[in-house]
């Protein structure tokens, strides 16, 4: 699972380095993400801007993600999702539950 | 992947995790050509079901031949995943409250039912939205998902219905 954290203004950029997002990594990125978490960084974004796709396990690490941000007051950021990605957050109603910004500017405009 | 007509497109599912997305756009390509009149949300939603089949095969039945078959006939698309596993229990899933926050079941006989949404009510407490997402997606991707055991092949029959 190859992702890449960088700080940026007050909050944590993640970017995922893959094309398939999926179960053989969803582990993984969990475990990695809920690392820079307890770590003391709540402010995350997820960059999706090399992913083609998500399946359901990987989108249920994320839902894992943001479940576990908000006992801790944490607030997390979705950007850069392609149409199919966003598709699949419409599909499930997530997109109503995560806080979703197409363009990356305005993900970091969230924590401004 | 083989035609036939009417439209039948089979195919065995993926081997390898890396092998899902080439295999889910060579296939609906191939749909595509034959139905000329898919609707970008109606493609979005087979590439969708596509993916959770590939999915479970990769994870849950990996030991077996696993197919992917498209039938359009009618106006009517059924996505089929068939794998010659042991039969699937309800059972297996009824005990696990997570998964069974957001659907249920309809038993249509001994050996099939349906799976059908429950009411939305998981979006109010975000601490109580499941964390197992795949039967759900395909549910809500199509007009009817359903499961079926044929005793005489001892296939498994997953089959989510679109229509035109």
């Amino acid at each position: 699972m190859k992702i890449n954290s960088v700080k940026q203004d007050n909050c944590l950029v993640i970017y995922i380095n893959e094309n398939e997002a999926n179960f053989s990594k969803s582990d993984k990125f969990k475990e990695l993400v809920f690392q820079e978490i307890d770590q003391g960084n709540l402010n995350i974004i997820i960059s999706f801007k090399e992913v083609n796709y998500l399946d359901s396990s990987f989108l249920g690490a994320v839902v894992a993600i943001l479940k576990h941000l908000i006992p801790l007051n944490g607030k997390l950021v979705l950007t850069q999702l392609n149409q199919d990605i966003k598709n699949l957050f419409e599909l499930t109603r997530l997109d109503k539950v995560f806080n979703i910004e197409y363009d990356f500017s305005e993900a970091l405009n969230v924590f401004k | 992947m083989s035609l036939t007509l009417p439209l039948i497109i089979q195919s065995e599912a993926p081997q390898k995790p890396e092998e899902i997305h080439d295999f889910v756009i060579s296939f609906t390509d191939l749909l595509c050509k034959h139905i000329k009149f898919l609707e970008a949300k109606v493609l979005a939603n087979i590439k969708l079901i596509l993916i959770e089949y590939c999915t479970n095969a990769l994870k849950h039945v990996a030991n077996e031949v696993n197919i992917i078959q498209a039938e359009f006939d009618n106006q009517i698309l059924q996505l089929k995943k068939i794998d010659k596993a042991p039969k699937f229990k309800m059972g297996n899933l009824i005990l696990s409250q997570d998964i069974l926050r957001n659907y249920s079941f309809i038993e249509l006989d001994a050996h099939s039912f349906q799976f059908v949404l429950k009411q939305e009510y998981q979006q109010k407490e975000i601490l109580l939205i499941p964390e197992h997402f795949g039967f759900e997606i395909v549910i809500r991707a199509s007009k009817k998902f359903t499961y079926s055991y044929q005793e005489d092949t001892k296939e498994n029959i997953f089959c989510a219905t679109l229509t035109f």
